[in-house]
């Protein structure tokens, strides 16, 4: 019996030997693991999408390898859904191997704009999550997920419709003036037109104007909209203005007092 | 006389080599536990608690086995060596929250999955404790008087 005993005793302390000592160099070799974010970019594509660029590297000078890296970023909005999101999947980092990669978020701003109209109007912060897993020495599952914001400059920040002005045009048309004032505080340049509808008492439309807007990234617009209504057309009650522009429509009522 | 001198002598000697049998091992496991919280001072610095942690492990671990080296060559020395398995079984299972080792500091959170780990740990704790019993079993049977037919 003594036999049997004794290599059990053998077996068991090289087994707890070797297990202590893989942790402790496992636990050891992540302090030489090191992922490093650079600064994000932002830019447009030609589908008229807004892309995120997170640049980042993948720094192993640890003593084993890192096996299954994936990280994942998703921007969410204030109601925490996800608006868009991207993953990055690594296979292996080898022992001393860095590696530099750029995550693309593309955002399809019409159809944020569209379900999210808040987000034309008023600068906010999106949540971006970020959530890191991998095989640290190959085996022991580790994941880290850290929130942080992301400043989301609204394309028609601060937009005011002032009071309407009326002006006799000629003997059959008189026009309406509409100040208009906004900030461009997006990631892009604002181009497109802006239309507006007046309606009478029976709903009917009564006139009709167009203007060009050109607004470059973080620049105010300050301007007049105009529409020619003839005379005799009745009171206006309803004025609807239209955004159309690349990237979004966006539409805003105005109630005149029956002038 | 003389043999009665001779048997207490015989029993000092065996006390002292069994304290200085015991200091050895605690001073071999002490100077490994040195050594291996300085590959965890990365996480300790993390982890606040985490040295503490190992540090009552290893206290307790170091009494138990301090204790069955001064009742080495009776029942109670496998009596407290299953015990020392029990309790590295127990803490660790504790200590590693199931296998599961969450952290979460500010708006960064961190999951660890040591299940592996400790299914290892405790499969090795298992066999320690199965030596323990086998040992006490040799122990009673190996004391148990011859019966002359």
């Amino acid at each position: 019996m003594r036999v049997p005993i004794r290599i059990l005793s053998i077996a068991t302390s090289a087994f707890w030997i070797f297990l202590i000592i893989f942790s402790a160099s496992a636990i050891y070799s992540m302090r030489d693991f090191q992922v490093n974010f650079g600064q994000p970019q932002t830019s447009t594509t030609e589908d008229h999408e807004l892309l995120f660029s997170f640049p980042m590297s993948v720094v192993n000078t640890g003593l084993y390898g890192i096996a299954d890296f994936n990280i994942s970023r998703s921007l969410l909005d204030e109601d925490g859904s996800v608006i868009a999101g991207t993953s990055i999947f690594i296979p292996t980092i080898g022992q001393g191997q860095t590696i530099n990669v750029t995550q693309n978020v593309k955002l399809n701003v019409t159809d944020l704009l569209q379900t999210h109209q808040s987000l034309l109007i008023n600068d906010t912060d999106l949540r971006t999550n970020t959530m890191l897993s991998m095989l640290a020495a190959g085996m022991i599952p580790l994941q880290a997920s850290s929130n942080s914001t992301m400043q989301w400059g609204a394309p028609l920040n601060n937009l005011t419709l002032g009071t309407l002005q009326l002006a006799i045009s000629n003997a059959t048309y008189y026009v309406i003036r509409v100040p208009l004032s906004f900030e461009n505080h997006a990631f892009f340049d604002l181009s497109g037109t802006v239309w507006l509808s007046a309606y009478n008492t029976v709903g009917q439309l009564i006139g009709q104007g167009q203007t060009s807007i050109q607004v470059t990234q973080n620049s105010p617009y300050d301007g007049n909209l105009e529409i020619y209504v003839p005379i005799g057309a009745g009171p206006i009650v309803r004025i609807e203005v239209y955004f159309v522009t690349t990237f979004f429509n966006y539409k805003q009522e105005i109630a005149a007092n029956g002038d | 006389m003389a043999t009665e001198e001779n048997c207490t002598e015989k029993k000092m000697h065996n006390f002292v080599v069994k304290i200085v049998k015991a200091g050895v091992k605690a001073a071999v496991v002490i100077v490994i536990y040195a050594i291996l919280i300085q590959f965890l001072a990365p996480i300790s610095s993390i982890i606040p608690s985490l040295q503490q942690t190992i540090q009552t492990f290893v206290i307790v671990y170091v009494v138990l086995m301090i204790i069955s080296d001064l009742a080495s060559g009776t029942l109670f020395q496998h009596v407290f060596n299953a015990a020392r398995a029990l309790f590295a079984m127990i803490y660790l299972v504790f200590f590693l929250n199931a296998g599961i080792f969450e952290y979460t500091s500010g708006n960064l959170s961190l999951t660890v999955d040591l299940r592996l780990f400790l299914v290892i740990a405790m499969m090795l704790g298992l066999l320690e404790l199965a030596k323990s019993v086998l040992q006490a079993i040799n122990y009673v049977g190996e004391r148990a008087e011859p019966v002359l037919i």
